[in-house]
């Protein structure tokens, strides 16, 4: 017993120096604080302007009550009607299709860096949370 | 013995070598919107025994497009996978992943990630100017800078509506423009387009937006 937990001692103390590195210095290190917001804290938050980041086809089918479209293929024509929307008391949550998908990441990052616009989340699991808890089948 | 099983345990990912062996999992571009989609290709070798075929390719979104060479992959043989990424209307670093079917039975999936780098020939900083209600009508700044490696002569922004004045400045020609902005009433929405002149001839428009309510 006592050799077994000696080894996966060793085992840990041999994969934690690599680990620190890549935590500290990798360049794609995993985020300490991530932008993501889940559906049910979202829920609880008052004044949210949805912002619907996929594509023109899949907003026309459906989408969260009140939600304004901003997909990147025409980001230059649709973030006019954003900034209409938004003040600087609204929170805005992006979403895309599902877990999955990176659209919303990009939207949220760009109006966080070029937009400067402040308090912008990404829901986790997009669309596909919403629908599960708004329409469960 | 258990030094033994201890060294085994250690070594067991070596014996389990996919057959299938990428030059490289990740492949970075940089593209302008300008010079259409941008493309890479993910080579891969079969070191095996079998032919290997790629049976999918999985995206994360439309504006990514994979590729794979149709038909099997011979022992000792290399294949690719061409990718393409969709520029227009984008900006800034993305990180498309890459999902792979193979029907190599030591790794059925791979991922590959195609990072991409998309730069206008000018980056303008922040793309909105806002007044809240209240709010002094003072001046403020957008940054103008021209991307390294394009050869921009003279910036030009213009904005329709009456209710902005502007003025720009070259900080350092070629390089560094600042553009002030100044409402002149409480309520303005309006467009300023920024153009850089590239070798005479206009480049792409970019936008700045104004909101004073």
């Amino acid at each position: 017993m006592k050799i077994v937990l000696r080894q996966a001692s060793a085992i840990l103390a041999i994969a934690l120096l690599p680990a620190l590195v890549t935590g500290l210095w990798h360049p794609r290190r995993p985020a300490w604080q991530s932008d993501e917001v889940t559906l049910a804290a979202a829920s609880a938050w008052q004044n949210v302007l949805w912002v619907d980041a996929r594509p023109d086809a899949d907003f026309a089918r459906a989408h969260i009550p009140g939600a304004v479209s901003l997909n990147e293929d025409r980001w230059d024509e649709l973030l006019p009607g954003l900034l209409d929307h938004w003040d600087t008391t609204r929170k805005i949550i992006v979403y895309c299709s599902s877990l999955s998908c990176q659209t919303s990441h990009d939207v949220a990052r760009r109006l966080r860096e070029e937009v400067n616009l402040p308090n912008v989340f990404v829901l986790q699991g997009g669309w596909e949370a919403w629908l599960k808890r708004n329409h469960p089948s | 013995m258990p030094t033994r099983l201890f060294l085994l345990f250690l070594l067991l990912p070596a014996f389990a070598r996919a057959d299938l062996q990428w030059s490289a999992t990740t492949v970075f571009t940089a593209a302008a919107p300008s010079e259409g989609p941008a493309t890479a290709q993910f080579t891969f070798t079969n070191t095996g025994a079998y032919p290997i075929k790629i049976t999918g390719t999985r995206t994360s979104c439309g504006c990514t497009a994979a590729v794979a060479q149709s038909g099997p992959v011979a022992p000792g043989q290399t294949g690719k996978i061409d990718v393409s990424f969709k520029t227009l209307n984008r900006h800034g670093l993305y990180e498309e992943p890459i999902g792979i079917e193979t029907n190599d039975p030591k790794a059925r999936e791979a991922t590959l990630t195609l990072r991409v780098l998309v730069q206008e020939a000018i980056e303008v900083l922040p793309t909105l100017l806002f007044w809240q209600p209240g709010e002094p009508l003072t001046p403020k700044v957008i940054r103008i800078t021209v991307t390294d490696g394009f050869d921009v002569k003279s910036i030009d922004a213009t904005c329709p509506n009456p209710g902005l004045q502007l003025q720009l400045d070259t900080i350092k020609p070629g390089a560094d423009y600042k553009l002030t902005v100044t409402p002149k009433s409480q309520r303005v929405k309006a467009t300023i387009s920024v153009t850089p002149d590239i070798d005479g001839k206009p480049s792409r428009v970019i936008s700045a937006h104004v909101r004073v309510s």
